[in-house]
């Protein structure tokens, strides 16, 4: 009985040390990296643009935005935000969405052309998941409740 | 410098009174060769000899409305304020290049404006950085005497003291190779002035830049 | 199989020969003919890809500058940049311009100000206030928002891109350039396989060669040419270098003051047709197996034919011979064209046999032309009753008269005669039963029967009687010789039939009337007259004139017959002589009528005409006998003959 319960613990803390090993070589890479620096993150954050500005359930707040500037502002955060060499110099994302009344199917809408986006860049389920992970909180920022 | 408004208006009111018995009207009239109307024309005579007289400071509002400047062309003196009132939810970075005045406001949606002196004379073209087709042009001329042309191609110029005066034409987008029309106003006189402009459509507005209708697929 | 063989294989090699070069003939046709679709079609999909190619190249020169403009979007939008830009800070500026040329990897970028003034390059770091070079371009892309053209710049060719710097109105221009090399020919090349090369052409000067995806060699190929094609707006064609057909097309890209800059686009024939190499491999392929198959086919088929054609030829040469040889059963066994011939020659063959054997057969029988005839007409040689004219023809007291001669002499003379006799029965066409010694045996309607056979019977007894006389003539004038002859002729029904074993037959008539016809002949003599016929012949043959001679009574019969003797046609009995037979006539039928005077009378007046005397003489004894002693009641006015 004893045994038993040993042997699991034993098992247990093999696994999660394992676990544990292999976050910390990932670790050792950053998400920038992964992604495929900034090339890959300029193109997907392009298409996504374009799909959602095509889109007419996510394209309202897109009018007559000048999105070269945009394109280049989202890189900018996305490559900080992944740790890659850069600095966003954007306003907060409050601020910037503030008054533009986001609704959470837009953001939604969004969010699934940056997974198509992803996909076509070839980006890997991992890292793809990552970001996705990192973008989720400003959810709270973007969308007006 | 400026003074407040306030301050100055019983001086304005007196400064008015006493110009009241000597103001002559200037009818003016731009059109075309062919002989429509030219709007948002700009028409500002000029004093000669005389120096420019002082005036209260002037104030004028260009709006951010609907992602668009309203008006869209503007004639205020030199030493006038500019406001740039947000009416929109959204921000608008409003920003100049031109050589008369050149700022930048990085503005908040919802929150009111600094205004802007316009001190020099010369055309201020106003954009917006995050919308490339907001576009506006006010003429900061150095006369107290000057007007907009409206729908019929009228402008009234009012409140001017006799004398001789060279009335020019602006209009906006910098084509201004008119010669000024000369004039001699008697203490009450109305005159007309006319002008031939071949103008193009417009002021112009700026193309919205390769995005596709919001209206896709 | 050498000799005998020899003459079949010329057939069977004709045969083979002839297969073979008409396949040969249609395979080269068919592979020319091929070969000449498939030259049309590669050249017309060549053609055709050239002309896809020009499109294609036109739409990527476009989409090059659309992207580079795109690419730029990034400078000329961004704040910082225009903020630079109008307060002309020079060194922002290139640092700008420069970082964004790398990015783009273009040769070079430089701002232009609205006046047309170079601001700042970073191909000439150091200069200002120089003028832009393209003015045009400049005005160009503020129609247009952006502009791109191909120029020339000291002996290089560049693709130049001309984009505003809106704030919001366009307050300066970047142009960027991008140099047109050898790489760039190459990913040309890459994305639609032709080769390409970028010409230029300033005024009157030779064209020249900027960058291309051709080897040197073929470089220098089309030099020859490529200053025709400055003058010509698009060209295509084909044409010939160093041997190799090419397919072309040239294309203008851009044209400004006295210079043109054009691309040419080309293809070798060689890769239009290299997929259908495949097809005319697997053509010649098939064409040789057709050959080989074609070959030994038709040399079966040939064999098939010449064997058995030359062992039938062989088997015909036999039976001409007159071997009959049996074709072989295996060539019979055919079941083709060649099987019947050869049945059919076996059956040919046994059928020659056969008649050959008939032929043999009657020859011993008959006169070889009844013989034939026979055959001919399948006739039954079995007995069986008919109607025949007998004629017997004897030459008069031969054996007494051969008494003077030698065996030899008597031989030859009786052959002579039988000779002259046969000649003429042969001329008649009767068949000659049998020589009787001294005489012939003839039939005139068997074996074979028609209708005149009474009437040649009697006219080639006259005939023999008139050949006689001459030979007689003759054997006189050679102190021989010369009897008569006596012909009996009856017709009646006999029995015809072979008399006889198997291996010696006699084909012959029996019957009283050939008794009868063997009667008359001895009668002839009696009578002194040459031919003697009975009733039934002269009734068959009423043509002729003929004298009664007597009714005889033949030994054993009842009936009495009249006996005739034909004198011939009437025309050729002249008036007296008919007189005299009138006269004659009407005596012995007075004579049968026992009027005995009278019909002496009659017979005492004609006795003296020539022929009339014997016969006159007779019917006087007659009446004088029976002047004496009258016949009874029972007379029918014959004579009985009792001899034989």
């Amino acid at each position: 009985m004893a045994t038993k319960t040993l042997h699991s613990c034993f098992k247990f803390l093999l696994a999660a040390s394992i676990l544990c090993c292999e976050a910390q070589a990932a670790a050792e890479t950053t998400l920038y990296e992964r992604l495929g620096g900034e090339k890959v993150i300029a193109g997907f954050v392009d298409e996504t643009i374009e799909l959602t500005v095509r889109d007419p359930k996510t394209g309202r707040s897109f009018d007559k935005v000048n999105l070269v500037n945009l394109k280049k502002k989202i890189v900018e955060h996305i490559c900080e935000l992944s740790h890659g060499p850069c600095k966003y110099s954007g306003d907060p994302m409050k601020l910037v969405h503030k008054g533009l009344d986001i609704q959470e199917g837009e953001f939604y809408g969004m969010v699934e052309h940056l997974r198509t986006a992803l996909g076509h860049a070839g980006v890997g389920e991992g890292p793809k998941n990552e970001l996705l992970k990192i973008l989720a909180p400003m959810k709270r920022d973007i969308v007006t409740k | 410098m400026f003074l407040p408004l306030r301050c100055a208006s019983p001086f304005f009111v007196l400064l008015f009174a006493c110009s009241a018995a000597q103001a002559a009207k200037i009818n003016a009239q731009v059109s075309t060769p062919a002989g429509e109307p030219v709007t948002n024309a700009g028409v500002y005579a000029k004093l000669i000899g005389a120096s420019v007289p002082t005036v209260p400071i002037r104030e004028i509002s260009i709006e951010q409305i609907n992602k668009e400047f309203v008006p869209l062309v503007s004639i205020a003196q030199a030493g006038a304020l500019m406001n740039l009132p947000n009416r929109d939810s959204i921000r608008h970075h409003v920003y100049s290049f031109s050589p008369a005045k050149t700022f930048e406001i990085k503005l908040y949606s919802g929150v009111p404006s600094k205004p802007v002196l316009l001190d020099k004379p010369g055309e201020v073209v106003l954009g917006c950085n995050i919308h490339d087709n907001m576009i506006a042009y006010v003429l900061v001329v150095d006369t107290p005497y000057f007007g907009k042309t409206d729908v019929k191609g009228r402008a009234l110029l009012e409140g001017l003291p006799a004398g001789e005066y060279e009335v020019y034409l602006w209009y906006p987008g910098g084509s201004m190779a008119q010669p000024p029309q000369k004039l001699k106003l008697g203490a009450n006189d109305s005159s007309d002035v006319k002008f031939n402009f071949a103008s193009r459509l417009l002021p112009q507005r700026p193309a919205t830049p390769a995005t596709p209708p919001a209206t896709g697929k | 199989m050498i000799l005998p063989g020899l003459r079949s294989s010329k057939l069977e090699n004709r045969i083979v020969v002839f297969f073979v070069v008409l396949l040969l003939f249609v395979q080269l046709a068919g592979f020319f003919a091929i070969r000449y679709a498939i030259e049309q079609s590669a050249r017309s999909n060549l053609r055709e890809d050239l002309n896809v190619g020009v499109r294609v190249f036109k739409r990527m020169l476009e989409q090059n500058s659309q992207q580079l403009v795109e690419a730029t979007a990034v400078l000329t939008y961004d704040f910082g940049f225009r903020e630079a830009v109008s307060s002309q800070d020079r060194d922002t500026i290139l640092s700008a311009l420069g970082n964004h040329r790398d990015r783009i990897k273009a040769a070079g970028m430089a701002l232009i100000n609205l006046q047309n003034v170079v601001v700042a390059d970073t191909l000439a770091v150091d200069s200002t206030g120089k003028q832009f070079a393209f003015p045009e371009l400049i005005a160009a892309a503020a129609d247009m928002r952006r502009s791109s053209a191909i120029r020339m710049i000291d002996g290089t060719v560049y693709q130049i891109v001309v984009v505003p710097v809106l704030a919001p109105l366009p307050i300066s221009w970047v142009a960027m350039s991008f140099v047109i090399d050898d790489a760039v020919a190459s990913d040309l090349k890459r994305i639609n396989s032709l080769d390409v090369t970028f010409i230029g052409k300033t005024g009157n000067s030779p064209a020249e060669i900027f960058a291309t995806t051709l080897s040197p060699f073929m470089r220098e190929q089309i030099r020859g040419f490529i200053d025709n094609l400055a003058n010509q707006p698009e060209m295509g064609g084909t044409r010939t270098l160093a041997g190799e057909e090419f397919e072309m097309l040239s294309v203008t890209i851009d044209r400004y003051d006295n210079k043109r800059i054009f691309a040419l686009l080309q293809r070798s024939m060689r890769d239009g047709l290299r997929p259908y190499d495949s097809l005319q491999v697997v053509l010649l392929f098939l064409a040789a197996v057709g050959l080989t198959i074609s070959l030994f086919g038709s040399m079966r088929i040939a064999r098939r034919i010449s064997r058995p054609v030359s062992a039938l030829a062989e088997a015909a040469r036999a039976v001409a011979a007159g071997r009959h040889v049996s074709v072989s059963a295996e060539a019979m066994r055919q079941n083709d064209e060649i099987g019947e011939l050869a049945t059919a020659f076996d059956n040919m063959s046994r059928g020659l046999a056969e008649r050959d054997r008939m032929r043999d057969l009657l020859g011993k029988v008959a006169s070889p032309e009844v013989a034939e005839q026979l055959l001919r007409q399948n006739i039954e040689l079995g007995g069986e009753e008919r109607q025949v004219t007998v004629m017997f023809a004897d030459i008069r007291d031969f054996t007494e008269l051969c008494e003077t001669l030698s065996p030899h002499d008597s031989l030859m003379l009786l052959n002579r005669y039988l000779e002259r006799i046969s000649g003429v029965i042969d001329h008649y066409e009767g068949v000659i039963d049998k020589y009787t010694g001294d005489g012939v045996m003839a039939l005139f309607g068997a074996p074979i029967a028609r209708a005149d056979d009474p009437e040649r019977a009697i006219l080639a007894a006259l005939e023999i009687n008139r050949r006689v006389r001459e030979l007689g003539q003759e054997l006189a004038r050679e102190g021989l010789p010369h009897p008569l002859v006596g012909i009996g002729i009856n017709t009646s029904r006999v029995i015809a039939g072979n008399i006889g074993t198997a291996s010696r037959l006699n084909y012959t008539v029996l019957g009283d009337g050939v008794n009868l016809a063997a009667r008359f002949e001895s009668l002839t003599k009696r009578y002194q007259v040459p031919v003697v016929v009975g009733r039934e012949t002269r009734e068959k043959v009423p043509g002729l004139v003929y004298r009664e001679l007597d009714k005889v009574k033949v030994k054993g019969k009842k009936v009495a017959v009249r006996i005739f003797e034909p004198l011939g046609r009437e025309h050729e009995i002249d008036a007296v002589a008919l007189a005299t037979l009138h006269t004659y006539h009407e005596a012995i039928e007075a004579y049968r009528q026992r009027r005995w005077q009278q019909a002496a009378a009659s017979l005492a007046a004609i006795r003296d005409q020539p022929g009339y005397h014997r016969v006159c003489e007779i019917y006087l004894e007659y009446i004088r006998q029976f002047e004496s002693a009258p016949p009874d009641q029972t007379w029918d006015g014959s004579f009985a003959l009792y001899e034989k």
